[in-house]
């Protein structure tokens, strides 16, 4: 009983993790429509501006995760700017950009290789993260802990940004109806730049947290990547809860799923989590937006 | 045994009721049409009815078959086709390959056919060819035969919808707007092609917004508003029928 | 000698391959990332049953190329529904399953460390052993392969596979019974890319789950997109292409370490740029007669 709670606190753990990943691709997907397979370039590459920063030139953490922010912010921007805007300015169909977007991130995943070679490379953590602590019968890390407020503050954090503020709003108006948002005035391409910096951003702060636990690979973006996607997919596009929600199912599910099941199936499990979703409510936890 | 029957059809959309307790009799080889406001529920009536969205309650009887729920590609194996209010031609194709590709049991859409029988395709396909090309001729589209369908003027795409949809040799025909957007003319045109199937023993059952040539061409009129039947009757005696004046000038 | 030769038994290896899924995404619009997948399946179910049990190549051949079949149609099935953005990863999805069951299940597979020492083909006492008869061979199972994907693209299976692409609701309200369209196309594509895989593990004598990775599963779709969608004789041309000009490189003196990265950047590239300037591919589609 005792390794069930702890299973499910590690679920919950993994979910919190997945949460935020699924929130930086849902900023895109959600808003814009567009499968922004790159998300897991920008991802990848931030968790590699990190650790350089931190390990290789061995700069104070604060400026380590400074650094990957502006980064991960600066690549995800550029990409909307030289790469989905002239595309959409032809009018490249969607699957279009997605081959362009698959094709970018072909590149700075193997970009990353050439650079720092393909084996995973670890991050010098402090040892306050990594030690344990008993809350009750289950253990969890002083990082899981972080992780966890981490995502839990950034989820909030957004949601109120796009309910409070005129730039949130913005974005929210042109989830909703892209074509009334020049009639109303609202610059879109300006909006789709905040769009992909906030969601880089986002991813920025998952690496960081995933560097620290588990070090950085050239996957890591690829997997990263699944995992957002499952987790939108399954919790419904529809609003931001959606992906938290999915990625906190998905991460439960996980972790229980190897009480029984052996771990080296834990990725065939969320795709288990997706089929059954797609054969029985391809909405999603929260179901579909709702259409006028 | 009525031709063609609507029973209680209702349809729900969330907490919008579409379509409430629609009930109606087709006649064989007469031109009905579906009249009513904007928002009226005549093309998810169309829809329900052709298979594309599932009822919540009701029947749909063709020919003394169920046909409720039934799938699509089903339903105009049985003789029911459609047309599409916003046309939905292949555009990337010509006008005959559209029209083709309504042709019903082509041997060549069978895999194992399509890939090993070469010489015997070739013939069926000739006679496919000209069994649509004489399609096209009869609404006048023989010209634009080789043409991209987006090529195409918009009277001509309206024209081609419906040759795509008496290709399938439905004995039933739904066509929805078919007027719409067009001039005096290219109308015209397309009320003589219907005037033409009736003629050749089919049945046509039509929604449309031009006042004109619904009561022009309709051997029956019905008028819907907010998803129930208010009026239904010969063409003179709807016009007249005070709730459906009501319920177009009075809003 | 030896080289060119193989380099020429690789690219019409994958111009089994590219042509195979250019039926699933050039005409009918299914962007499938599992192609590699079901290579695996033929590789797999070759190397084992030529080893253990003594079949002959094109026997085992053509019961991977079976069993990829008959998976594919049992995955056809709940993906059907699913369009665009979602069967793309459903589709990545049974490319993660697969290759977690070719690692997971040592018993049968080896795991990771794979299966080496696959025999090479033969038939009726004679073997291909030797790089040239290779070659025949790999020039007549693409002929093959080419030649079916050819005849559905030109039929009128194929018209209503463009149909399909183009406006479902459309087809069916053609009477197309959308469903069979799809499950038959995805079954013949996913054979014959069963086919390149068994093919691939008679040839190299080697197989483990990373040969046949989600990369090369991207990598065969980058061929068939800047091939050309729908073009069958332009996913020939793309295998070519993609295969002959990375070797080029190898002239360049290129550290053999970021050999393979630059090679995939390449093809990264290659994506951005042709979907920016030629988004129907090196040979356009061209109508069905």
């Amino acid at each position: 009983m005792g390794e069930l709670l702890q299973l499910t606190v590690n679920g919950l753990i993994a979910g919190s993790a997945y949460a935020l990943l699924a929130l930086g691709f849902w900023v895109v997907y959600g808003t814009t429509r567009t499968f922004h397979f790159a998300h897991g370039g920008v991802y990848t590459l931030g968790g590699y501006v990190f650790y350089h920063t931190l390990a290789v030139l061995e700069a104070p953490f604060v400026v380590a995760v400074a650094a990957t922010l502006l980064a991960t912010a600066l690549l995800g921007m550029g990409i909307e700017r030289f790469l989905y805007r002239p595309l959409r300015a032809i009018g490249a169909s969607d699957m279009e950009i997605l081959l362009s977007s698959l094709g970018l991130y072909v590149l700075i995943e193997n970009l990353v290789i050439i650079v720092w070679k393909s084996d995973p490379r670890l991050v010098p953590v402090a040892e306050a993260f990594q030690r344990g602590l008993a809350l009750g019968p289950v253990w969890i890390t002083g990082l899981q802990l972080v992780g966890l407020a981490a995502s839990l503050a950034l989820w909030g954090g957004l949601a109120l940004f796009l309910r409070r503020t005129r730039v949130g709003k913005a974005i929210r108006a042109l989830a909703a109806d892209p074509e009334m948002t020049e009639i109303v005035g609202i610059n879109e391409d300006r909006i789709r730049l905040v769009v992909y910096g906030v969601a880089s951003v986002l991813a920025g702060c998952s690496v960081v947290l995933a560097a620290i636990d588990t070090g950085i690979a050239p996957s890591s973006g690829m997997s990263a990547l699944l995992i957002a996607t499952i987790s939108v997919i399954v919790g419904g596009t529809a609003a931001v809860s959606g992906g938290v929600a999915g990625g906190f199912l998905i991460g439960v599910v996980e972790n229980v799923g190897i009480w029984k099941i052996a771990s080296e199936w834990k990725q065939a499990i969320a795709f288990g989590v997706l089929a059954a979703f797609i054969l029985l409510r391809p909405t999603g936890i929260l179901g579909p937006r709702n259409l006028k | 045994m009525a031709y063609f029957e609507i029973e209680g059809l209702t349809k729900d959309f969330g907490g919008l009721r579409a379509v409430d307790g629609f009930s109606c009799t087709v006649e064989r080889g007469k031109v009905t049409s579906l009249i009513g406001p904007n928002g009226a529920g005549k093309t998810t009536v169309f829809n329900l009815i052709s298979g594309f969205v599932r009822p919540t309650a009701g029947r749909v009887r063709y020919r003394d078959r169920d046909i409720t729920g039934m799938e699509p590609d089903r339903i105009v194996a049985l003789g029911l086709a459609r047309t599409f209010q916003d046309l939905r031609l292949f555009h990337r194709m010509t006008a005959l390959e559209n029209v083709m590709l309504g042709l019903q049991k082509q041997p060549g859409e069978r895999l194992a056919h399509a890939v090993f029988a070469r010489a015997v395709l070739r013939a069926e396909r000739a006679g496919a060819r000209a069994r649509a090309g004489a399609i096209l001729e009869e609404l006048g589209l023989e010209a634009q035969a080789g043409e991209l369908a987006q090529n195409l003027a918009y009277g001509e795409q309206k024209l081609l919808a419906i040759a795509r949809a008496m290709a399938t040799e439905a004995d039933l025909l739904l066509l929805d707007e078919p007027a719409a957007g067009l001039g005096r003319e290219a109308m015209e045109t397309v009320l003589g092609v219907i005037r033409g199937l009736v003629r050749r023993g089919r049945t046509v059952i039509l929604v449309d917004h031009h006042m004109e040539a619904v009561m022009d061409v309709s051997d029956r009129v019905v008028v819907l508003d907010a998803g129930r039947k208010i009026a239904e009757g010969e063409p003179d005696a709807v016009q007249r029928d005070e709730e459906v004046v009501r319920v177009y000038l009075g809003l | 000698m030896d080289y060119v030769l193989f380099v020429l038994i690789l690219a019409s290896l994958y111009a089994i391959l590219a042509v195979s899924l250019n039926l699933l995404v050039g005409l009918t619009g299914l962007v499938s990332i599992a192609h590699a997948g079901f290579m695996a399946i033929g590789a797999y179910a070759t190397a084992l049953l030529t080893m253990k049990a003594g079949a002959n190549f094109f026997v085992a051949a053509a019961v991977g190329m079976g069993i990829a079949a008959c998976v594919a149609a049992v995955l056809a099935v709940p993906t059907l529904k699913v369009t665009g953005d979602h069967y793309i990863i459903a589709s990545f999805g049974f490319q993660v399953i697969i290759i977690s069951v070719l690692l997971n299940w040592p018993a049968l597979t080896n795991g990771p460390f794979g299966i080496s020492g696959i025999p090479r083909p033969s038939l009726l006492g004679f073997t291909f052993a030797g790089y040239r008869s290779l070659l025949a061979l790999a020039v007549v199972l693409a002929g093959l392969a080419g030649w079916v994907a050819w005849r559905i693209a030109v039929s009128p299976f194929g018209a209503v596979l463009r149909a399909i692409r183009e406006d479902e609701a459309a087809a069916r309200s053609l009477g197309k019974d959308v469903t069979r369209f799809k499950v038959q196309v995805f079954v013949v594509g996913c054979a014959l890319a069963a086919l390149g895989g068994a093919f691939y593990a008679g040839v190299t004598s080697f197989i483990d789950p990373p040969s046949f990775d989600i990369h090369e599963s991207i990598f065969i779709l980058a061929l068939v997109i800047i091939g050309g969608k729908g073009n069958i004789l332009g996913s020939i041309l793309g295998a070519f292409v993609l295969i002959l000009l990375p070797e080029t490189l190898k002239f360049l003196a290129v550290p053999s370490s970021i050999a393979d990265p630059l090679r995939r950047i390449l093809y990264g590239v290659l994506l951005m740029v042709f979907m920016r300037f030629l988004p129907a591919g090196l040979l356009r589609e061209r109508p069905a007669r």
